[in-house]
């Protein structure tokens, strides 16, 4: 269970005027936006979130989990999809623009055990905080296998073949190793989408992971741990998927949120109570976004 | 006049804060969230009303609870909270010491329930209860009671026999004559008057043909409800200036100017509500601003410009 140490939490969310580095249109009506903020970059976790203006006369902000974080350049990038009238301002700037954020906000993943294999799964924009950890866990040497459901053409692969050397890649250069990974078990794709596409697992990126699963050794599969970010239907598959095989994990939560640092209360999940019996709501921004996958009462609320 | 020294204390009946700028309830947590923001001064803020407080706990209502609305937003938490005891005996305890003033709000589901919240914080160094008959998003109570003068003075009066804190009476906008709901619960014992809640509103998902709020309606609030609520606090003082019932004025206030509009239709505070969602040190921003306006004209208190508009 989750609870609130207000000690940890107080004075972390910075609010700062930060800049925009670049902005780069991606297929699918995806956007990469890389922001200085300055020391801050150094704080900032997979799993936390930003909370941008994307003008000052829309009422509310938009929270947008962090795609990276560059401590020695003082960067965060951000990838977004245009979805309604904020995002649509995103995708018109140029870099330049200077900005309000309030950051970081929410509560990180927690890093597995070094001996666990993680299966990392996405669906659509929540590739953000995935890929995050996925380098993360990457550059700790620890093995993880990155599955990604995506009804474009991948935007980000497209970034790593027109851009030499641009670290977003990171996933797919690491990708040669988390290919090997599937490929070990019979499993030859990482990208599944809906609709048939050339080289993708035709389906749910669950049922992808489902086959993974089901051809990874016994030995594999125990120490192997979910971690997840993607539409909440998703996020249901992904629980049934961790009790049918007996796995733990973790999920970054999303839902329609005003303030991003606890003071309004719109954005809650039903969460188990410690003692079993019933659930109670639970902030996503600041007890979350990232819960246990068992303890979120996937059947109420 | 020039040689006045502006000082921004108010004194709203037996309530004196520091500055006339306060957060609302629902907008401000219990408080302690407030500690997260990096640069958030207590001291700079003259109230903070904590969130509606029901006699049990509430869960509240399902998701999605909000929506974006142009210059606005709708809300329907359904008051969520932990209940009186949890938050007089483990919430209070560890904010009532911060340089600010807390303000608990209280409501219910019948006449009964307000009374026994109101004596729960009438044992805590809370420094007022203010009394929500006026929020829109529970099926008991709330806006069931702002909207009817006999049950909105009911409620003040048990409240009024529960504490002898100052009380504050949180007005509905949705009724067809804010005035008669103001007398009926002056009369009854109010010593304040705040002006006012949210507008009644629903947000539609066009292409599903869904309603957007869990709970299919919600409050509006923001800067599209300003006029609104500048022609509600301007007819409320109407009639609280003869009894000398001072009003916290508020409804879409996001800079130093909206607050100085509704002191010149009869606030004597304000309230800062949804603009502390994208601006949480907003709050001390209007505080320097009304400094220098004050400075300016030479004023020596908010007090110069309540009720001021010239008509």
């Amino acid at each position: 269970m989750v609870t609130v140490d207000r000690c940890e939490l107080r004075g972390m969310a910075q609010p700062l005027v930060v800049t925009v580095l670049f902005n780069r249109h991606l297929p699918g009506e995806h956007g990469l936006l890389r922001l200085r903020v300055g020391k801050v970059a150094r704080q900032v976790q997979p799993g936390h979130f930003v909370q941008l203006i994307c003008d000052p006369r829309l009422t509310l902000p938009r929270p947008f989990s962090v795609m990276d974080a560059d401590p020695e350049q003082g960067s965060v990038d951000i990838f977004y999809r245009v979805v309604g009238e904020g995002t649509r301002i995103m995708a018109s700037w140029k870099g330049g623009e200077e900005l309000r954020v309030l950051m970081p906000l929410g509560r990180p993943f927690v890093w597995p055990e070094e001996k666990k294999n993680i299966l990392l799964i996405a669906g659509g924009a929540g590739i953000a905080p995935v890929h995050f950890l996925a380098r993360r866990l990457v550059e700790r040497g620890q093995s993880a296998v990155l599955v990604w459901g995506i009804e474009t053409e991948a935007p980000l692969m497209t970034i790593a073949a027109r851009l030499d050397g641009f670290p977003l890649d990171v996933a797919f250069v690491e990708s040669a190793e988390a290919l090997a990974a599937l490929d070990a078990v019979g499993v030859s794709s990482r990208l599944a989408s809906m609709t048939p596409m050339a080289g993708r697992f035709h389906g749910y990126v669950t049922d992808l992971a489902e086959h993974y699963l089901e051809r990874s050794s016994e030995a594999l599969r125990r120490r192997t741990e979910l971690y997840a970010c993607g539409p909440t239907v998703m996020l249901r598959a992904v629980a049934r998927l961790a009790e049918r095989f007996g796995l733990s994990g973790q999920v970054s939560l999303e839902e329609r949120m005003a303030c991003g640092f606890g003071v309004c209360a719109a954005c809650v999940v039903p969460v188990r109570q410690e003692s079993g019996v019933g659930w109670s709501y639970r902030k996503i921004c600041t007890e979350g976004p990232v819960f246990s996958l068992a303890d979120i009462a996937w059947e109420s609320g | 006049m020039s040689g006045n020294v502006t000082s921004l204390e108010v004194r709203l009946a037996g309530l004196t804060l520091a500055n006339p700028v306060m957060l609302l309830s629902g907008c401000a947590g219990f408080g302690e969230e407030l500690a997260m923001v990096e640069g958030f001064d207590f001291s700079r803020v003259g109230a903070i009303c904590l969130k509606g407080t029901t006699l049990h706990p509430k869960e509240g209502n399902p998701p999605p609870r909000v929506a974006e609305t142009p210059a606005g937003m709708l809300n329907a938490i359904g008051l969520q909270n932990p209940g009186a005891r949890h938050v007089a005996e483990k919430i209070l305890p560890g904010i009532l010491h911060w340089p600010t003033r807390f303000i608990a709000n209280i409501a219910g589901s019948t006449v009964d329930e307000y009374a026994e919240v109101a004596r729960i914080f009438d044992d805590t160094g809370v420094a007022a209860i203010e009394i929500n008959i006026s929020c829109p998003n529970v099926k008991e109570g709330g806006v069931a009671f702002g909207a009817d003068p006999v049950m909105a003075a009911r409620v003040v009066a048990a409240v009024r026999q529960a504490t002898s804190k100052p009380l504050i009476t949180k007005l509905s906008p949705n009724v067809t004559d804010i005035r008669v709901i103001a007398r009926a619960t002056i009369e009854a014992g109010t010593d304040i008057l705040s002006a006012v809640n949210t507008y009644l509103g629903m947000a539609i998902d066009w292409s599903s043909g869904r309603p957007i709020l869990g709970n299919v309606q919600g409050g509006l609030s923001g800067p599209a409800i300003k006029p609104a609520a500048l022609l509600q606090v301007w007819r409320v003082y109407e009639v609280a200036r003869h009894c000398n019932v001072p009003i916290i004025g508020q409804g879409g206030i996001t800079c130093t100017r909206d607050a100085v509009e509704f002191f010149l239709v009869g606030a004597a505070a304000i309230g800062i509500g949804t603009a502390l969602f994208s601006s949480p040190l907003v709050a001390g921003e209007i505080v320097t601003g009304l400094r220098h306006h004050l400075e300016e004209r030479g004023l020596d208190g908010p007090a110069r410009l309540t009720g001021m508009l010239k008509v």
